[in-house]
């Protein structure tokens, strides 16, 4: 990465990137993965554990960020919030592919649109210490009920055989872990 | 709506967990208890703000320096060619998928759906600050638009695709063929106060059913007919002066076949809240 574009990439806002995408698609495409390139790598590799697979994903996630800029709205959420909600259905869908499941459905164009956050905006350093801790003081039978959904792309039924237990048992065990991440996050998320 | 939590919402808390968090499956129950209960729906949005920021509990991992350079050559041979022309709709499941009562309901397709029904709950509490008459007028086109879904989630709903140029959209109607719903995307932006116009033709005879406006070239518009839609061969939309036309003057810019109604199958429904959901700016 280059000065110039390192200090660019730390000066313009979120919008500006957006306004340069438009109108100089190739600085806007690097400025933007200068900034949230190895985030995104970083969550693809996380679900997909492969390099290659990851690397794949994050070239297909910027490139479908730039092809439909002009679908994202900002009143409904965060650009990085949008480009994680890409990364990580994109990426679930190559991990089922993997285990041959059916699946979801191909991420459209048009459904890259729809990523909607409903966020309203918040201080990406401040959140990233508090969901480590929030996650880090859930019960463990909890914590990892939803990182099986969120990171593994398990199905709750998948869940339930994974832990050998029924499936009532991961339902509760799903709700009480979210409603607690929903009041440790509470004030940092907006979740009400 | 009741605001109260029912044993029901304590059931329907997990699935809304799960679809936040990105779960494949889901119950075709769901939308209902949604849309009519506000207290899920405030779970849901919670839920979502959760799963947003799940994403930054991970591990920083640099990617390897030449993947920006593979990433900036893609859009540079991208720049080079044409865009490509929007997707068209899958094709229909097989009647035997189609009926499973625990239907494969993709996430974020079932977010897509959700997020019409709290966009338009959303919208409906920001309503409540507006004055004067124009309060009623906006809530009729709430009516007008929740009148739109719950048809559209209609099991007799009869369910055609129309198409012209950069232009998609579908139109839906009931059992009686009286109440009929159009929406699309693509049109040709309105200038100077003119008018999309909706024409119902029966051979060389065409009948208005009704204007409406648009935004960026999407739009909807409900319309109570005088004879049922199975009286008409094809539809047309037309761009005509300010307050329409008494015959469509313009060429069509949407055009569709009423030979032949679907029932429309999820992934087709979703569609259309997609549409319905982007259409819905124009009510802000």
């Amino acid at each position: 990465m280059d000065e110039v574009t390192v200090a660019l990439s730390e000066q313009v806002s979120d919008a500006a990137l957006i306004s340069m995408l438009r109108e100089q698609p190739a600085a806007g495409v690097a400025a933007l993965y200068d900034r949230y390139g190895r985030l995104i790598f970083s969550v693809a590799l996380r679900i997909v554990q492969d390099h290659g697979a990851a690397e794949e994903i994050t070239q297909d996630v910027f490139l479908r960020c730039w092809r439909n800029i002009e679908r994202y709205q900002a009143n409904q959420g965060s650009l990085p919030s949008w480009l994680l909600a890409i990364t990580h259905h994109r990426s679930i869908d190559e991990l089922r592919s993997r285990r041959g499941k059916e699946l979801r459905r191909e991420i459209s164009d048009d459904t890259i649109q729809q990523l909607t956050t409903f966020d309203p905006g918040f201080d990406e350093a401040l959140v990233r210490g508090e969901v480590h801790e929030a996650l880090h003081i859930l019960p463990p039978a909890q914590r990892d009920v939803i990182e099986l959904i969120f990171w593994g792309g398990l199905t709750r039924r998948e869940v339930a055989d994974q832990l050998r237990l029924p499936i009532g048992t991961v339902h509760t065990r799903l709700r009480l872990g979210m409603e607690k991440l929903r009041a440790a996050l509470g004030r940092s998320t907006g979740a009400e | 709506m009741s605001d109260d939590i029912t044993d029901s919402c304590t059931d329907i808390q997990p699935q809304l967990a799960a679809y936040a968090l990105g779960e494949a499956d889901a119950d075709a129950n769901l939308l209902d208890h949604l849309a009519a209960c506000p207290s899920c729906q405030r779970d849901l949005r919670a839920y979502l703000q959760v799963a947003r920021v799940l994403a930054y509990d991970v591990s920083d991992v640099a990617p390897p320096p030449e993947l920006r350079e593979r990433i900036l050559a893609a859009v540079d041979q991208q720049e080079q060619q044409p865009a490509a022309p929007p997707p068209r709709l899958q094709p229909a499941l097989p009647p035997a998928q189609a009926r499973r009562r625990r239907i494969a309901v993709p996430w974020p397709a079932m977010a897509f759906a959700i997020a019409a029904i709290l966009a338009l709950l959303g919208w409906n509490i920001s309503l409540r600050a507006q004055l004067g008459e124009q309060n009623s007028q906006i809530a009729a086109s709430r009516e007008g638009w929740q009148t739109m879904i719950a048809l559209l989630n209609d099991s007799a709903v009869r369910w055609y695709s129309v198409a012209g140029g950069s232009a998609q959209g579908h139109i839906w109607t009931n059992a009686s063929g009286r109440t009929l719903c159009l929406v699309a995307q693509g049109m040709p932006a309105l200038t100077g106060g003119q008018v999309y116009q909706v024409w119902l033709l029966h051979g060389n005879n065409g009948t208005s059913a009704g204007v409406f406006e648009g935004r960026n070239g999407n739009g909807w518009v409900l319309m109570q007919l005088d004879e049922p839609l199975a009286n008409y061969d094809s539809i047309n939309v037309s761009i005509e002066p300010p307050g329409g036309s008494p015959s469509q003057t313009g060429p069509p810019i949407l055009h569709g076949a009423l030979s032949e109604a679907q029932t429309p199958n999820t992934t087709e429904r979703q569609h259309t809240l997609q549409l319905l959901t982007l259409a819905a700016d124009q009510l802000r």
